[in-house]
């Protein structure tokens, strides 16, 4: 026969209450810390699992910090970029209306006036700082102003350096929060590959305007004879062939095969005979040239050029014939058109910036995008992991509390049963 | 009739001491230890008569305690265990439940301070935001140091945990000893001490919840009890004591001794069981695995960190100094050491573990054994040459040799033997102090270290398409850099002639665009450092780059590459080899421990289980039950009222012989 020892039976009573009282005590932990996991050993793998969670949480709140940050400074770079475009474009107007001829030179010192307060604005602009007090075309030096020069002297110096601040914005991934100052405005090249920046051409274009100069670019040569038949020379995209015999040849521009403009050297056209002198081809030359934008003028064998006086045409010169036969004796640019040129070079460079400070908002845009999802995936899982599932807990809670009580009242029904009562 | 009346009082003699036994029974029923106590009578020898054998009463054989040793065995061995597990869950959730806990974890301050270098990355002249990163830094220190001192406080209340269970056992084997030759004295008259062997049951009962302890019984009833590999910690009246020792390397390290008189046996590894098995095993299982661990991670994140910040320049055009300060190897030397031992963390501390190593060496032969696993490492001194140069043939555990003049590097140490004497004996402890000694050395936060010491240029001139990026500098001296120009010259073999300082220096990266664009190319500036970078596009001849320098007053205020490279850190595999970052090493240090605890915790209640089971079984034999003995005192009470109806019919009847007579 099984004994039961009445401290036994006693004992046992209690520990069935104390455990049961222990199991309600963690539940209820668990509902009102809405936590699965109070403790590490409750579930080891889900611990760290939550630990590295979390980790990347706060990575992708840090680069979600860090991409707004990137905006802000990357929508400033662009706001004053649009300035900067809209102030260059007021210069080359000014420049094309200010070198017209009917403007006296009062009126273009006062034109000129305009651009050396664009040009300024201009510097103002390269100048700005962000939110945080840094030059954002600084490069690193962001405490440094990096233009600095004065439309008085016309001498403008780059103080910053060509570096770009990389931000993070997601896992290995990081983007430039701005452009260096040397990539926007200083380090340009003009059409013969010779440094310039925006400043000094800004300030060359508005003096040679206030000083009056003469809108043409201008050149001279003498022709000193040995011409031969098919010998060409292109004056503004026009070919000029040397011809003693009426055949001519044809030059390709813009993909049209135009034929060249025949200049007599015999003095039978189309009959190679006597050959003409220099100062005949001269004559000649200067009376095919004399249907173009070209001005012309004609003294011996020297011949004078002078480029429209409007217009953005400019005046090139190539010569295809045999060395010697033709001397360049005067070239002289004024440099209208060099300027629109770095003007354009210019806009084209700020747009360039601007399309790339477009495309990086773009990307941080999507990248905000990517990084919320990840955000939500994440706290998703982690919920998954450590949140309590509330219906469950309650209704297991609720048990426990009935099993509980059951075991109370057991034991008190249990302890009142003894023999000693009834003697 | 005589008979009559001596058979009535035997019964009443009997049942008086039925009576007695079953009010003891009833009166110790909670008494801790108490076996229920049985009254066996028997007849009396009968009297012989003509008719017959004459039954002549009952009287008490004796009186014995229901008792199995099998059982009682089995209830000892399952109590042994489950105090173990008790003491080492009570020990082992404590530190689970601080290890993730965001508000003192390690976890949380390790994102905040990576967190705070990014803030400046974003801003690198805001001193607002280099604050920040400082009291992030300030803050880490803190966990660390709140880790480690609550680990401090834990290996002190294992230490009186232990003083305290020696005492008790100490004070049990005195009492079991004691009780011994009061058991052996009281057998002698014949019969069994009840109540004598009850409490000395008890008392190694309670022994065996303070250590596991092995018992055999003698003949003349005293039973000698012994604990670890066999010391007799009671020998019949005699009993021995345990005693606690400072280790040598570490007073805190307390080994639990056997006191012999000639010398004490240090028996620590042979205490299974009980709570000092309990608190033995979560000392060497949780509680010094996680103390070396945070080392590990405070170590680690000190030199790596540190190592990448002197590579940087601060806001005042500074070389950067250390950002935390620089740990040290914990040595402790054998007092009979001669000489001494240098030993310092590498370069490279991937190889770090959390182990203890003790060198040991005779003067040319060095052993080197990682506590841990107790792999060795060996090596052997040899000089020869002149002037007599010193070499090290080294063996490493897994067989691999080889030979160095200098330190021996061993798991991201370096360990400089040439000041050590013959008969040294060192134990190094690299992680053990990590954690405590852990702290941030920069207070100014100009002085945050987040630039780079060399800043690239592209010439204005540049034709070509060709890119120099990702501009890199390590081994940095702080020395100032002499401009660096790289220009491509496009004679076949294509490359980058260097020039330094305006001097060619003879050499050049060779490059082709086709081939090389996005390869990366290593320039090493004698007195500066180490120069990485990328070439990319097509570049023409002529095209050029200059490398100078980013520091002193020229110094660029707005870099921010090396706080890139710093928060970088982060996820970077710095340790176990190149296999974790500083999170994934704590995060294993969380999972062990709550591994550990979630195991003590479920083996604990399947060994109560066991327990109770055992209780059950014991108390079934030796349990009373107060129903039985009501019905006992209720029976017997009959029994003895009959009896004395015995005596008065006895009476009776002579007093009717008597009237006959009169």
């Amino acid at each position: 026969m099984n004994r039961m020892s009445t401290s036994l039976a006693h004992q046992q009573g209690i520990n069935s209450i104390l455990q049961q009282q222990t199991k309600v005590n963690n539940t209820q932990q668990q509902i009102s810390l809405g936590k699965r996991i109070l403790n590490p050993s409750d579930d080891p793998a889900g611990s760290v699992q939550l630990l590295d969670l979390n980790q990347a949480l706060s990575r992708l709140e840090q680069f979600q910090a860090n991409n707004d940050y990137a905006v802000n400074r990357l929508s400033t770079s662009e706001s004053t970029l649009q300035s900067v475009t809209s102030n260059l474009q007021r210069v080359r107007e000014l420049a094309v209306q200010g070198f017209n001829d009917v403007n006296t030179p009062t009126d273009k010192k006062s034109i000129a006036e305009e651009m050396y307060q664009r040009l300024d604005e201009i510097l103002a602009l390269a100048n700005t700082k962000d939110a945080n007090g840094d030059y954002l075309y600084a490069g690193f030096k962001t405490q440094t102003k990096p233009f600095t020069g004065t439309s008085a002297s016309g001498l403008y110096t780059y103080q910053g350096d060509q570096s770009q601040r990389f931000l993070e914005i997601g896992e290995d991934r990081s983007l430039a929060d701005g452009n260096s100052g040397a990539e926007v405005f200083f380090n340009l090249q003009d059409k013969n590959g010779n440094p310039e920046d925006i400043f000094s051409t800004l300030y060359a274009l508005a003096n040679d305007l206030s000083s009056n100069k003469a809108p043409a670019e201008e050149m001279a040569f003498t022709i000193n004879g040995g011409l031969t038949d098919t010998e060409t020379l292109t004056i503004n995209g026009l070919t000029y062939e040397f011809d003693n015999n009426g055949s001519v040849g044809s030059t390709v521009v813009d993909g049209v095969t135009v034929p060249n403009i025949i200049v007599d050297i015999s003095d039978i056209p189309g009959v190679p005979a006597i050959p003409l002198t220099s100062d005949e081809i001269a004559t000649n030359l200067a009376a095919a040239i004399g249907n173009t934008d070209v001005t012309v003028s004609v003294t011996g064998n020297e011949l004078q050029l002078l480029a429209g006086a409007e217009g953005e045409g400019g005046l090139s010169f190539t010569d295809g014939t045999t060395a010697g036969d033709i001397t360049v004796t005067e070239q002289i640019s004024i440099p209208l058109y060099d300027h629109l040129d770095q003007i354009d070079t210019a806009l084209g460079r700020i747009l360039d910036v601007r399309s790339q400070i477009g495309a990086r908002l773009n990307a941080l845009d999507s990248q905000d995008e990517t990084n919320q999802d990840f955000i939500l995936s994440l706290e998703q899982t982690k919920s998954q992991i450590a949140d309590i599932d509330i219906a469950e807990a309650i209704s297991r809670f609720n048990f426990q509390i009935v099993s509980l009580q059951a075991a109370q009242q057991a034991y008190v029904k249990v302890q009142n049963l003894s023999l000693f009562n009834l003697l | 009739m005589a008979d009559l009346l001596l058979t009535g009082l035997s019964g009443l003699t009997a049942f008086k001491n039925v009576l007695t036994t079953t009010g003891h029974n009833i009166t110790n029923a909670t008494t801790e230890g108490y076996s229920r106590q049985k009254v066996s009578l028997e007849t009396q020898t009968p009297q012989f008569s003509g008719s017959g054998y004459v039954g002549s009463g009952v009287f008490t054989s004796s009186i014995t305690r229901q008792y199995d040793s099998f059982l009682s065995t089995e209830f000892r061995n399952s109590n042994s265990a489950a105090s173990e597990l008790d003491t080492y869950y009570e020990f082992a959730s404590q530190i689970d439940s601080v290890l993730a806990n965001p508000t003192v974890g390690l976890s949380g301050a390790l994102q905040e301070f990576f967190n705070s270098i990014q803030d400046v990355a974003a801003d690198p002249t805001s001193i607002p935001a280099r604050q920040v990163m400082l009291s992030e830094g300030e803050a880490l220190e803190n966990r660390f140091s709140t880790m480690d001192n609550l680990f401090d406080d834990m290996t002190l209340r294992v230490n009186n945990r232990l003083a305290d269970t020696v005492t008790d056992i100490n004070l049990l084997s005195e009492n079991i000893a004691s009780l011994n030759q009061k058991i052996v004295d009281a057998s002698g008259k014949g019969q069994t001490p009840n109540d004598l062997l009850d409490q000395r049951d008890n008392l190694i009962d309670q022994l065996a919840s303070k250590v596991n302890v092995s018992t055999s019984v003698q003949t003349d009833g005293a039973v000698n009890v012994f604990v670890g590999s066999g010391q007799s910690l009671v020998l019949g009246p005699r009993s021995n004591q345990l005693g606690l020792e400072s280790a040598g390397f570490d007073a805190s390290a307390l080994t639990i001794v056997f006191k012999e008189q000639t010398a004490n046996v240090d028996i620590t590894r042979f205490m299974t069981g009980g709570e000092m098995g309990g608190i033995v095993r979560f000392r060497d299982e949780v509680l010094n695995p996680s103390i070396n661990t945070l080392g590990q991670i405070a170590v680690s994140l000190s030199q790596t960190f540190n190592e990448q910040h002197t590579n940087g320049v601060d806001l005042n055009g500074d070389q950067g100094q250390s950002f935390f300060t620089e740990p040290s190897v914990l040595i402790a030397s054998d007092t009979s050491n001669t000489g001494s031992l240098t030993v310092n963390y590498a370069a490279d501390i991937s190889g770090l573990t959390t182990s203890d190593y003790v060198l040991t060496t005779d003067g040319t032969n060095y052993t080197i054994t990682r506590l841990s696993d107790k792999t060795q490492t060996t090596i052997v001194e040899s000089t020869s040459g002149t002037p007599p140069s010193t070499s090290y043939a080294i063996t490493r555990p897994d067989g691999a040799t080889e030979t160095t003049a200098g330190s021996i590097t061993v798991d991201g140490l370096e360990i400089d033997l040439s000041a050590t004497a013959a008969g040294d004996e060192y134990r190094i402890r690299p992680t053990r102090d990590g954690a405590s000694s852990f702290s941030l050395q920069t207070s100014d936060p100009r002085d945050i270290a987040i630039g780079m010491p060399v800043i690239s240029t592209e010439s204005a001139s540049n034709s070509g398409t060709a890119g120099l990026n990702k501009l890199n500098v390590s081994a940095y001296s702080g020395a100032p850099l002499a401009d660096v120009s790289l220009v491509y010259n496009d004679t076949t073999p294509s490359a980058y002639d260097i020039t330094i300082g305006g001097v060619s220096s003879g050499s050049s990266v060779a490059y082709t665009a086709s081939t090389d664009s996005g390869a990366s190319y290593n320039v090493a500036v004698a007195g500066f450092g180490d120069i990485s970078f990328t070439l990319t596009g097509q570049p023409n001849n002529g095209d050029s780059f200059t490398l100078s320098d980013n520091a002193g007053a020229s110094y660029s205020v707005g870099d921010n590459r090396n706080a890139l490279a710093l928060s970088g850190l982060q996820t970077k595999q710095t340790m176990s080899d190149g296999n974790a970052n500083y999170q994934d090493v704590y995060g294993q240090i969380v999972a062990d421990v709550g591994r550990r605890t979630k195991s003590a915790a479920v083996n604990g209640a399947a060994q109560q289980g066991f327990l109770n089971q055992a209780i059950a079984a014991k108390d079934a034999v030796s349990g009373v039950n107060l129903d039985e003995e009501a019905a006992n005192l209720v029976r017997f009470q009959q029994a003895y009222q009959a009896a004395s109806q015995v005596v008065l019919t006895s009476r009776t009847i002579f007093d009717t012989l008597l009237g006959a007579f009169r």
